[in-house]
Formats: C-alpha cells, structure tokens, sequence
C-alpha cells in the first residue's frame, strides 16, 4: 500500500498528464490510441462520479433521518423518497409514461418557479445592497444601470446613447480586464500542471499537500 | 415613527412592495404588449449568418447544455437555429451536458414540428446525455461512438447511418453551444480541428464569451433573451423571446428606479454630512 501511495500515485498522474499534452500539442503517432483510452477512463469516471453523488446523496440525508437532525430531517426524507420514487420509475422504463410524468410535472416545473423566483431575490439584494457608498460603488452602480439599459429595448428608447455606451463597457471596457483573468487562470492551470508532473501536487488524490 | 422622513421610509421598504412591482411589471406587458422596436447586435447577426453558410448535408452538432429553468433564455434561439439549419438541409446530431437534456429534446420537438418531418437516424440523432465534459468532448473529437455506443433511445451508433458519417470532429460543419459549456467545444474542438463553434449563451455569460467572440474562437453569439429576441427577427418568425422582450424592458426599468430609490437615503445622508 504504502509503494502504491508512495510511487505509483506520484508517477500515475505524471505519465497521464504527459501523454494528453503531447497528444493534444503534438499528434505524436502511437500516441492516440493511449491518449484515446485515457479520455475513455476519464469519461466512464465521470458517469462514475454520478453513481458516487447518488450514495453520497443518501449517506448525507440518510444520517439526518437517523439523527433526527432538528430541521433537516423531515426534508431529507422528502429528498430520500423522491429520489427512490424516480429513480425505481427510471429503472422499470425512462421513457414510460410515470416517470415522464414526474418529469414533465413535478420536476420543470419546479426547477423553472425556483429560476424564475431569483428574479425577486435579485431585485431585493440589489435594493438593499447597491448603495453608492464611495465613489467606487458609484461608478459601478452607474456603469451597470447603462449595461441593464443596453439589454433592454426601452434603454434605447429613453436615450439612444444608452447601447451605444453599454456596448463599449461589454466590448472594449470590459475585454481587457476579462483576458487578463483567463490569461491568469491558463497560467495558473500550467502551473498546475507542471506541479503535477514534477510530482509536487498530491492534493487530488488526497495526499495532503 | 411620526418622525420618520420619506428617505427613512425608502431605506426601510418592505420588500414586499417591490415583490409586487415586480409581478405587476412582468404581467402588464404580457397581457398589453407595447413592441419596443429591438436593434440586432452584431454578434446575434453573425450568428445567423453562420447558419445560413450551412450546405445541403453538412452535419451541426448541437450542444444542449441548458435545463429546463433556462429556457425562457436559450430555447427560443434554439428553436430558430434548429428550423434555420432544417430549411439549409443540414442533418443535426443533438446531445447534451444536463442531465434533463431529455426533456429539453422533447420541448424542441414540440416546439419545432419540421423535426418530425426528418427520417431519424438518417437527417436527425438524439444521442442523449454524457458526463465527462472536456474528456468527454476531446474522445467525441477523434470518436463519437467511444462515448455514445447508442443514442438516447438505446438504438446503437452503429446501426444510425447518419453517425457513420459523422464519427468525428473533422466530419462536423460546425458546433453550436446552447447557455453554457462554450469553452470545450473551443478548446477541443474549434483549436484542435478548426471546427467553427458558435451559439447562445445565458444573459449572464454575454461578458464571459466576449473575448472568445473578439478573438474569433466563436463566429457569433446570442446572448440571453434578447439574443433570442434578435435571432427570432432575424429569421422573420417572431414568438416567445419577442413577446417577453417587454416584460424585460419593464423588469429593467423596474430595477434601475429601485436602485436609484435605494440610493436617496444615502446621497440625502451624504448631503446632511452622515455616514
């Protein structure tokens, strides 16, 4: 166990990571089909992943129920038999006309009153919160009242300047700040990276540090 | 409570006034739609233009990355794309990252009926759901059915004769994202294999795809409701994003003269030299 921990969890992702990244920047020939295979992993550990989100999903509301969390426990209830009434309805047949059902009905349903339910929340938080304290805030406030403006047809209506300035802000204001980030974040995923195939970074797999 | 001026009152509003502003706004212009004219933006036209270069069999993988809670955003693009590339007699694979793009699928076939009109398997695929995202999209570059070995009605890949002849990224026109998951199909599919990738984001990712659209990593963008709105237009069929253009107009108004209320308690504050 402990050579496993040691060494071939160090060397693993080393080798894994040097075969995508030739693969990706070099088509080296023999290479694809290993690199090929490698993504088939990552693919099915994906789908893995899933099945992992489900047990944990139980594990987690299954202790509420158990403990009788004070406030919890009686919605983890309500979460552990949605799920295995969907789930048993999947199982028989998705395409059957119970678990559409539940799709079609009880699930969009949902999902879209709790999307559509942001819009009071955002409403309330911007009322409360943006407050033009400094100079700073101000510009902000101001800049995104014009880009809401831009958005919506009426900004244009009550003074044609509104898209004209809104679109510079989401153009070439807001470009050079917003490439800086990405460029930040590729550096940082290459240092990752180099992290990873000098061995420094054990961190995914629970090594510590 | 007597003493309490009107900048007191506003920086204490209950919330449930503006609650109600809000359901009132979004109603009127439904129920009376006023039509404020909408400017298509250039991002929106290149979009559509890219569509309409589409030839007679050329294969469109459609990416649906929304749920269900996105589209009033992205499904009205969607259906415009979807009956603008059936009119150019482009044959369409479908496949999607959320895990209710079933459901999503079966919305865009009511909502478009020319896809009923396609044969399945040879003009359009379903190919369902797959986790894995860049994995996933880099295999799907060099090996679609390692990651699809049937559609999403279980018929296998080798059996739909439209995916014997679009196995890989090289066999695909072009890839089009619907509200997220933009960034692999650039990276995997558009830098690797040249594959022009172009699509809809969600309103909130309008300055995120910026600089994709700057570069020309994707050839156009419609963005949120409006970008909806504006492909409707566009293609001359006006329906859900155009009805509700109104109601964002009047929500955005809304919004704007609520944070300029909330602000007359603190620039009335500043004036009297408190905090």
């Amino acid at each position: 166990m402990s050579f496993i921990k040691s060494t071939a969890f160090k060397y693993i992702p080393i080798l894994v990571f040097a075969i995508i990244i030739a693969d990706y920047f070099f088509a080296i020939s023999g290479l694809g089909s290993i690199a090929e295979a490698l993504r088939q992993f990552a693919v099915v550990i994906s789908n893995i992943a899933l099945g992992l989100g489900v047990i944990s999903l139980l594990k987690i509301h299954g202790k509420n129920v158990q403990r009788r969390v004070e406030g919890r426990w009686l919605y983890s209830i309500v979460t552990i038999v949605t799920f295995l009434t969907v789930f048993i309805l999947g199982l028989i047949n998705t395409n059957g006309e119970q678990y559409q059902w539940a799709f079609r009905n009880v699930y969009t349903t949902l999902e879209q009153t709790m999307y559509a339910s942001t819009g009071f929340f955002i409403v309330s938080s911007a009322y409360r919160a943006f407050r033009a304290r400094n100079i700073d805030a101000a510009l902000l406030l101001i800049s995104g009242c014009i880009v809401v403006f831009t958005n919506a047809p009426i900004g244009e209506v009550i003074w044609s300047g509104f898209p004209v300035i809104g679109d510079w802000l989401l153009g070439p204001g807001q470009l050079p700040g917003y490439r800086v980030l990405m460029l930040i974040a590729g550096f940082g995923t290459i240092v990752y990276a180099y992290r990873v195939i000098t061995g420094n970074e054990r961190g995914f797999f629970g090594g510590g540090e | 409570m007597a003493n309490q001026t009107i900048f007191d009152r506003l920086d204490k509003l209950d919330r449930r006034v503006y609650y109600w502003l809000i359901v009132l706004v979004i109603t009127w212009p439904l129920i009376s739609p006023i039509g404020l004219p909408i400017t298509i933006k250039p991002s929106t036209r290149a979009l559509y233009g890219g569509l309409q270069t589409v030839q007679e069999g050329d294969v469109v993988l459609i990416d649906i990355f929304m749920s269900v809670s996105t589209w009033p955003e992205c499904m009205g693009g969607l259906v415009v794309e979807t009956n603008t590339l059936i009119d150019r007699g482009a044959r369409l694979v479908y496949m999607g990252n959320s895990v209710d793009v079933a459901r999503s699928w079966d919305r865009l076939k009511e909502l478009v009926p020319k896809l009923q009109t396609l044969e399945y398997g040879e003009d359009v695929v379903f190919l369902g759901y797959y986790a894995g995202e860049d994995a996933a999209a880099a295999q799907m570059a060099v090996d679609m059915s390692s990651v699809f070995p049937a559609d999403h009605y279980g018929r296998p890949i080798a059996e739909i004769p439209l995916m014997s002849d679009a196995n890989r990224a090289a066999d695909f026109a072009m890839v089009l994202f619907t509200a997220e998951g933009e960034v692999k199909w650039i990276q995997q599919w558009g830098a690797a294999y040249g594959v022009p990738v172009a699509g809809m984001g969600i309103a909130m990712k309008g300055s995120a795809l910026a600089p994709y659209l700057a570069s020309g990593d994707i050839f156009g963008l419609a963005v949120g409701v409006r970008g909806a709105a504006e492909l409707e237009a566009l293609a001359g069929m006006p329906a859900a994003a155009t009805k509700t253009m109104d109601a964002i107009s009047s929500t955005h108004l809304l919004f704007v003269i609520l944070i300029i209320l909330a602000n007359l308690p603190v620039i009335y504050s500043k004036i009297k030299g408190g905090n």
